[in-house]
């Protein structure tokens, strides 16, 4: 299946599309970093890659278009494979019953970890990040009212490995800044 | 190349994971974890530190909290700077800044080429 993937990077205007293409995409390997080291990218939704621009670069940043392949052989799926959620949510386990139910489960880091062992090949992890404060509700809800399904999108694409999922045709689709 | 098409075998690496993790106290697991880097961490954003530091210089704390304070920021440039993920007239300040912090805390000022 081939996905279009979006990157919202700060606009400097010094910056041409053609750096920024020949530059990018941009490698996170810090604090936000949260589902390890990568490049990171919104999938599908052009409207999350603008939420980005607008909250964390203040309305001056430049979002970037590209394309790749996605199957779960070359990614790790925690929003639509079960099996691959289920497994993860094994070893997360693991990890906080050595670690105790008072010590926070570090993601990225125990991501990390996995992707040191080389059997955990995978290109590209894919996740929809949900806030844990002020989560939204959830908008469709079955009649009773005592089920839904969770319809909130922040999902998101850390590619590790750009050849492994086919990464290509990345360009500058658009500008915002005063 | 070849074995980047190896499909990913998830029961092994699960052995792998789990004989690694039960093999660890909690502390050294919590070393290793802490060993993989600062992804994913929260940390303070560079505007937080920045009214840290303006905060800090106002304050006159002392020595060992501006050594303390400059390593934090220190790491901080050194992965925001070279991404190229500060617009340069910030990044220009906290250059600054952090010479400034270094001269006042006595610690030899760090190259252009460093930061």
């Amino acid at each position: 299946m081939k996905l279009k993937i979006y990157q919202t990077i700060r606009y400097y205007p010094e910056q041409t599309e053609e750096a920024i293409k020949v530059g990018g995409p941009i490698h996170c390997n810090d604090e936000l970093a949260w589902l390890g080291k990568g490049h990171c990218f919104w999938d599908t939704s052009l409207e999350n890659a603008h939420w980005w621009g607008q909250v964390h670069y203040q309305n001056q940043y430049v979002v970037c278009q590209a394309e790749m392949d996605f199957n779960w052989d070359t990614c790790f799926d925690l929003l639509g494979c079960v099996a691959h959620r289920a497994w993860f949510m094994e070893q997360i386990q693991l990890v906080k019953a050595q670690l105790g139910p008072q010590t926070p489960v570090p993601i990225a880091q125990v991501l990390e970890m996995l992707f040191a062992i080389p059997e955990f090949n995978f290109g590209a992890i894919r996740a929809n990040g949900l806030p844990v404060a002020d989560r939204p509700p959830i908008e469709s809800v079955f009649p009773q009212g005592r089920y839904g399904i969770d319809l909130y999108n922040r999902t998101q694409i850390c590619i590790r490995n750009l050849q492994k999922v086919n990464f290509r045709n990345f360009h500058v689709l658009a500008k915002v800044y005063p | 190349m070849a074995t980047q098409n190896i499909k990913p075998d998830l029961n092994a690496v699960g052995k792998q994971f789990s004989a690694f993790v039960k093999g660890k106290t909690k502390d050294e697991l919590l070393a290793e974890l802490q060993a993989m880097g600062n992804v994913g961490a929260a940390g303070p954003s560079l505007e937080q530190m920045l009214v840290s530091l303006d905060a800090l210089q106002a304050q006159d704390q002392g020595l060992q909290k501006t050594q303390a304070f400059f390593g934090a920021l220190s790491d901080q440039l050194t992965q925001m700077i070279p991404r190229g993920d500060l617009p340069p007239s910030v990044a220009k300040r906290v250059y600054e800044a952090a010479i400034a912090l270094r001269k006042a805390a006595n610690l030899k000022p760090q190259t252009e080429s460093e930061a």
